[in-house]
């Protein structure tokens, strides 16, 4: 027997399917689920992209982020802890169908995924630190104003930026790796022409430095030098520059360090380190720049939601580590179990919020959302044992007719389990003083045991 | 057939635990929803209990086919496959071998989800298709399994065919193993004496079927009558019946001269290890069991060896006289002995990669020994190529074994060179040393560019 572990195409596509109907049915009692669903979808296709080549897991590592700002967008404001929960559902349906149709989420790809959550989670919480300052500053203009003066005002402050712009070009230089520039063969020529770029940078910013000394001293007895020595000083557009190189020397310093012990950790050829990297740090600083050019978002509230990001992620990476160790081991739940889990626990979270049933359209519109959850999660799980079986025995590209033979069986018990539980729940109603919830778990009870009874005597 | 297998497959605790959990947390949250709802997962179980195993009759036969790998076309073909009856199919390497085996519900129900695994032999790689079906069969409807197989070497039996099937519910299964009816086995044993000649072929008559017509047995074509056309050709029915004189021509059949130049340059006494023969050894066994079979399929046949500074030579030809000389120099070369041959027809030259085409008669292929762990090899083919002869080449591997840098590159090098003789056109066979020499030759051999 083969060891595909994709469901037939013609079964996945139904159980994706009953999964959609269900969203739909789940979004009747709360339409959140409908947002967790497409933040679900997103995750899924971040994590089939992450498999891929390497431009594919840049895209998906700047996608994870983006995604899960979305759904702590969606989330967040829920507000009530059964929103919150059934949002939550509906994330983890999304992600589950995305795996029946793709198939279960290969172990390198929950790595990458994993790491790139990790790295994410690192540059948000920067990011959400980012945001606290800017908060504490007043806004966002004063916060680009203060950026260039950081190392202080007059031509000290100059002085020290320019000592900080050099050093951060110099270790930009020297820690990126030189195999992202050149070949072992050519190893010697990329070491003269980063010294040599170095050693410019260096003589530039004495040049500078001494220009401006001298300038100053002169200022003292040459008065409208003072007046040159200000505006240089105090400039926009030089302290505004040298602050720009270095924020972008730093990140790349930083970024190039990262990739480095990555590398060291690896016994292998090829490493996603960088795809990974560069993807997170461009998510985090679109989905950054997106919150801001809104406008409309308070910045106290771009803290909290970046902080919530960072969480998220973190708890993100915590998961894929988990479940890629269990997918090594073998016991990782399916892809099709998952989905049922969460179709069930979805009915089950709306159809706990009523107690009383009564003939009218709330009643149906609860109802809805109840029996076609649960009904297709029994639906899922059970052709999703089928399917697995089939593939496992034929393989994947097994034919469409006994499929949906089996598909139609499923399908119509459960259509019939929805239709006589409605049909049910009517005469409940009608029948409400008599049939209370105790007299209801009677009957239930008696059910269980002709089942039962029957199920013994047929074996 | 075997004992049947009826198993009743584990499948409805899930679906009462279900049940007790959606009672439960109905009963314990106060929601009657949740109670309703506990009813659905019955349904499973009832389906469950009353799921019954109806017995099941398939009927399977199986068609075993070999196409030829390159021209894509059947060339062999097992003998009608009947019910009763078993046959053996033979096929070489190369070939491919198409397997059909159809199943057919022999029973009076219809069977919904009927498994079907062929029973290939371990040995046979499957290279496309698949041997396992799942089907849903009305009675007496028949489906069919097709895959191919690459052949190995050796007599290969196919095993009993595995069947299963479930009910609708799919928690009753029975499983057996069914005898196929038709062909039972592949052969893949072919021997160098039974090789055959490809289609290239000289201007003398003999017997490689050519795209020309003219003398010879098999129809070609009908042209109009040209003065000097012998009475004989005339299609005298069309003459009666449209008084149209018209010539038929008949497929052309033309004899095929052979040279057999083997590289016997002191860079051709590299072997892949100190315990392996060298490549000149090699080359040179290869041309003498190459000669022996086209000599006795009455090819006529030579050699050339080819030295760095003078070229031996033995005309073409089927004679007994021809055959020893031939041997002769073969042995020559394969004892390593410099001065070479010394037949009557030996040349002093300069350059042996430029007389070398001036030597040989003007209409022949040409089979090219070599082991191209130089460049001289491929300027011999293209110059060859440029006059119009049909190459082949059979290149002894001798840079596999070693593990070392160096010999990756020559290796590489190597496959660059055998790489620029294919694209001149030759046909180019790398000869590891695992492969069977006789299987080589005949692959060598067989494929010929028509005229």
């Amino acid at each position: 027997m083969t060891s595909d572990s994709r469901l037939p195409a013609t079964t996945g596509r139904a159980i994706a399917l009953a999964a959609g109907i269900s969203a739909l049915a789940l979004a009747l009692a709360e339409p959140l689920v409908a947002g967790g669903v497409l933040v679900g979808i997103g995750l899924s296709a971040t994590v089939g992209l992450s498999a891929g080549s390497y431009h594919r897991v840049a895209v998906a590592s700047a996608l994870l982020p983006i995604v899960v700002l979305g759904g702590v967008a969606v989330i967040g404001p829920a507000g009530a802890p059964i929103a919150a929960l059934s949002a939550l559902v509906g994330v983890v349906l999304g992600l589950a169908a995305g795996g029946v149709l793709a198939g279960e989420p290969t172990p390198i790809a929950l790595l990458r995924a994993g790491a790139a959550a990790l790295c994410s989670a690192v540059v948000a919480g920067g990011a959400a630190l980012v945001a606290v300052w800017i908060d504490t500053l007043g806004g966002v203009g004063p916060a680009l104003a203060a950026v260039p003066l950081l190392t202080g005002d007059g031509p000290s402050g100059l002085f020290l930026a320019l000592v900080a712009a050099v050093v951060a070009i110099a270790a930009a230089l020297f820690l990126v790796p030189p195999a992202a520039f050149t070949v072992p063969s050519r190893r010697d020529t990329y070491d003269r022409t980063r010294n040599a770029l170095t050693r410019a940078a260096g003589v530039a910013t004495v040049l500078a430095i001494v220009v401006l000394a001298v300038l100053t001293v002169l200022s003292v007895f040459v008065p409208p030098l003072e007046w040159l020595v200000d505006v240089i000083a105090g400039s926009v557009v030089v302290r505004g520059s040298i602050a720009a190189v270095t924020v972008v020397a730093a990140v790349v310093a930083v970024s190039a360090t990262a990739i480095r012990a990555t590398w060291l950790q690896t016994d292998g050829r090829r490493n996603g380190a960088v795809a990974i990297i560069v993807g997170a740090v461009s998510g985090v600083g679109l989905a950054f720049a997106g919150v801001w050019s809104l406008g409309s978002v308070e910045t106290n509230v771009v803290a909290v939601a970046f902080g919530a990001l960072a969480i998220v992620l973190g708890a993100g990476w915590l998961a894929a580590w988990l479940y890629q160790g269990a997918v090594l081991r073998g016991d990782a739940p399916t892809p099709s179990t998952v989905l049922a889990g969460s179709l069930a626990a979805g009915g089950a979270i709306a159809g706990g919020t009523v107690d009383t049933v009564l003939l009218d359209l709330e009643t149906v519109r609860v109802g809805v959302a109840t029996f076609v959850p649960i009904a297709a999660a029994l639906f899922a799980y059970d052709v999703g044992r089928y399917g697995r079986t089939l593939a496992s025995e034929i393989g994947h590209e097994a034919s469409r007719r006994p499929q949906l033979v089996r598909l139609g069986w499923s399908g119509a018990m459960a259509g019939a389990g929805v239709l006589v539980a409605a049909l049910g729940l009517a005469g409940a109603a009608v029948l409400a003083p008599a049939l209370s919830v105790p007299a209801t778990a009677g009957v239930i009870g008696a059910l269980v045991a002709v089942g039962g009874g029957t199920w013994l005597l047929v074996r | 057939m075997s004992d049947r297998t009826v198993e009743r497959l584990a499948g409805d605790e899930w679906a009462i635990a279900a049940t007790l959990a959606l009672a439960g947390l109905g009963i314990a949250a106060g929601s009657q929803l949740l109670v309703a709802a506990a009813t659905l997962p019955l349904w499973y179980v009832a389906a469950a209990a009353f799921g019954t195993n109806q017995p099941s009759m398939v009927r399977v036969n199986r068609r075993i086919s070999v196409r030829d790998g390159a021209s894509g076309g059947p060339i062999d073909d097992a003998d009608e496959s009947t019910n009763s009856g078993s046959a053996t199919v033979s096929a070489d390497p190369g070939e491919t071998v198409t397997v059909r085996t159809t199943v057919q519900n022999a029973g009076s129900d219809t069977i919904v989800d009927l498994r079907v695994v062929d029973g290939v032999p371990d040995t046979l790689p499957v290279v496309s298709g698949s041997p396992r079906a799942c089907e849903t069969l009305e009675p007496l409807e028949e489906t069919t399994l097709e895959y191919e197989l690459e052949p190995r070497r050796g007599e290969h039996a196919f095993d009993d065919v595995t069947v299963r099937t479930r009910d609708l519910t799919g928690t009753v299964a029975e499983t057996w193993r069914a005898g196929a009816g038709g062909d039972d086995a592949v052969r893949c044993s072919p021997v160098v004496e039974s090789v055959s000649l490809g289609d290239g072929a000289n201007d003398y008559a003999g017997e490689v079927p050519t795209d020309e017509g003219g003398s010879g047995l098999e129809f070609y074509a009908v042209r109009e009558y040209e003065p000097g056309d012998p009475v004989r050709s005339i299609d005298w029915r069309r003459y009666a019946g449209s008084r149209e004189l018209a010539t038929i021509e008949y497929r052309a059949e033309r004899a095929t001269r052979i040279v057999c130049v083997v590289d016997a340059r002191p860079s051709q006494f590299r072997a892949a290890t100190t315990a392996r023969p060298p490549a000149i050894e090699r080359s040179a066994e290869a041309a003498e069991q190459a000669l022996e079979a086209l000599v006795a399929a009455g090819h006529p046949t030579g050699v050339v060896g080819f030295h760095e500074q003078r070229l031996t030579t033995v005309a073409p030809g089927t004679d007994p006289a021809t055959r020893r000389e031939a041997s002769q120099l073969l042995e020559g070369v394969r004892e390593a002995d410099f001065l070479g041959y010394r037949s009557s027809d030996r040349t002093r030259t300069d350059d042996p990669v430029a007389d070398l085409p001036r030597a040989l008669p003007g209409e022949a292929q040409v089979y090219l020994f070599s082991s191209f762990v130089d460049d001289e090899p491929v300027d011999l083919v293209e110059r060859l190529r440029a006059r119009g002869y049909a190459v082949r080449v059979i290149s002894p591997d001798v840079t596999t074994a070693a593990d070392d840098i160096a010999t990756r590159l020559e290796s590489l090098d190597r496959e660059t060179r055998l790489a620029r003789a294919r694209a001149t056109g030759a046909r180019v066979i790398d000869w590891d040393r695992e492969q069977s020499l006789g299987v080589l030759l005949r692959n060598a051999i067989r494929k010929g560019g028509r005229r």
